[in-house]
């Protein structure tokens, strides 16, 4: 029994100390709910962990929704190109599969553009 | 229709399945000479349990890169199929497969070789739950593995001896009913703890801070203790009370079984659909 606890101890305090993230989003720019006057030439999102994008789409004003080319690149920080956009709500939608335990993620992120932008960026037809 | 609903259902029934065909493959292998004429309907259920989990298992492989476009559109898509096709989610299908496919082929023979080969299917099984999900990603990957191993051979062994028990108490004379419900049961006390003891070190290692057991993953898994608990106050009900009953040649109590057992076959069903949403859908730390 003491030898147990003993083990179940020793479980615990490695526990306490082990670390394991999985792919969320750590931040992005533009970031979550931000308002910019220019759009930069791609949208970058940065995961917790290394992640794959297998799909992302962006939508203005819930209007139809633009699917992207996703990048076939494994990283922690991930540049979606998007296509011209004019001035409006957009909501980024993406899906994430973590290379390391195949969890696949989704996730949004919310911005705004004050001002029309001359981006002429590709899409995935 | 949403890939993540289909998803899970799929994998919540593949995974009823599966642990039940190795399950019952594993009593089989414990138990079945002390069957007599619960031992081919047994046999027969344990096949028809691998045919239906191989079919579940294999929708829910064809969902995934579904899952992974966010659309169902994505089963045909080539792109997603081969990153599936190359990553531990196709490893994990094919073992399961080979795995079933060895009870499949052995559970019909009663020799010794042919008992080992079939546990051996079923350790193959229970393994492979090491090879994907959370525990691969987790520093003490170690000690989770071997831990999450004995977590769902035992969870196995306890539910894939439900339909046999039933089976027995149908189909036997009350006095093989009554040795076979005692030699279970001898076997149970000293197993089924060790489904707390494993699971609640992996709980401990992956959730990491108890603030977390507020989020989806954390109250799912608190779910997950409450269906436990109440599965162990009625095994204690059969291990205390209806065993020794049935074994003293009581009918009535052949009845009462057969009601916990059933009670029981839903609550661990429960238990892993709670399983499947709680690791397809979300991370311990969400």
């Amino acid at each position: 029994m003491k030898k147990l606890t003993i083990s179940m101890g020793f479980f615990l305090t490695l526990a306490a100390v082990g670390a394991h993230a999985h792919a969320h989003l750590k931040g992005s720019n533009p970031s979550e709910g931000a308002v910019i006057s220019e759009m930069p030439p791609a949208i970058v999102l940065t995961f917790l962990a290394a992640a794959r994008i297998t799909a992302v789409s962006i939508q203005k004003n819930q209007e139809t929704k633009h699917v992207l080319q996703a990048p076939a690149a494994v990283a922690k920080r991930i540049s979606v190109v998007v296509p011209k956009l004019g001035s409006g709500s957009y909501t980024l939608t993406w899906r994430v599969v973590s290379p390391d335990d195949n969890h696949i993620m989704s996730g949004e992120l919310h911005f705004k553009v004050a001002a029309s932008t001359t981006m002429n960026v590709p899409m995935k037809p | 229709m949403e890939p993540d609903t289909v998803s899970v259902v799929l994998r919540g029934l593949s995974f009823i399945a599966l642990i039940q065909a190795t399950g019952m493959a594993i009593f089989i292998a414990m138990f079945g000479q002390l069957l007599q004429n619960s031992l081919a309907p047994g046999q027969r259920i344990t096949r028809l349990s691998v045919v239906i989990a191989v079919a579940l298992l294999v929708g829910h492989y064809l969902v995934e890169a579904a899952r992974m476009a966010g659309d169902m559109s994505g089963i045909v898509d080539p792109a997603l199929q081969n990153m599936v096709l190359h990553s531990a989610v196709s490893a994990v299908l094919v073992i399961r497969v080979l795995g079933l496919a060895l009870i499949a082929t052995t559970i019909n023979r009663c020799g010794r070789v042919c008992r080992a080969a079939s546990v051996i299917g079923a350790l193959t099984v229970t393994a492979s739950f090491a090879l994907v999900g959370h525990t691969v990603v987790d520093p003490l990957r170690w000690a989770l593995a071997p831990l999450l191993m004995i977590h769902v051979t035992i969870v196995a062994f306890w539910f894939g001896a439900l339909v046999p028990l039933w089976l027995t108490t149908s189909c036997e004379s009350l006095v093989v009913a009554g040795h076979v419900t005692a030699a279970f049961s001898k076997v149970a006390i000293w197993l089924v703890p060790g489904i707390f003891v494993a699971g609640t070190l992996i709980s401990l290692a992956l959730i990491g801070d108890f603030a977390d057991l507020r989020l989806p993953y954390g109250r799912l898994l608190l779910g997950k203790v409450g269906g436990f608990t109440t599965l162990m106050g009625l095994a204690a009900l059969n291990k205390w009370r209806l065993v020794p009953a049935i074994a003293s040649g009581n009918p009535a109590a052949l009845r009462f079984f057969r009601r916990s057992l059933g009670a029981e076959y839903l609550l661990i069903a429960s238990v892993l659909s709670v399983t499947a949403v709680m690791t397809a859908l979300y991370s311990p730390e969400s």
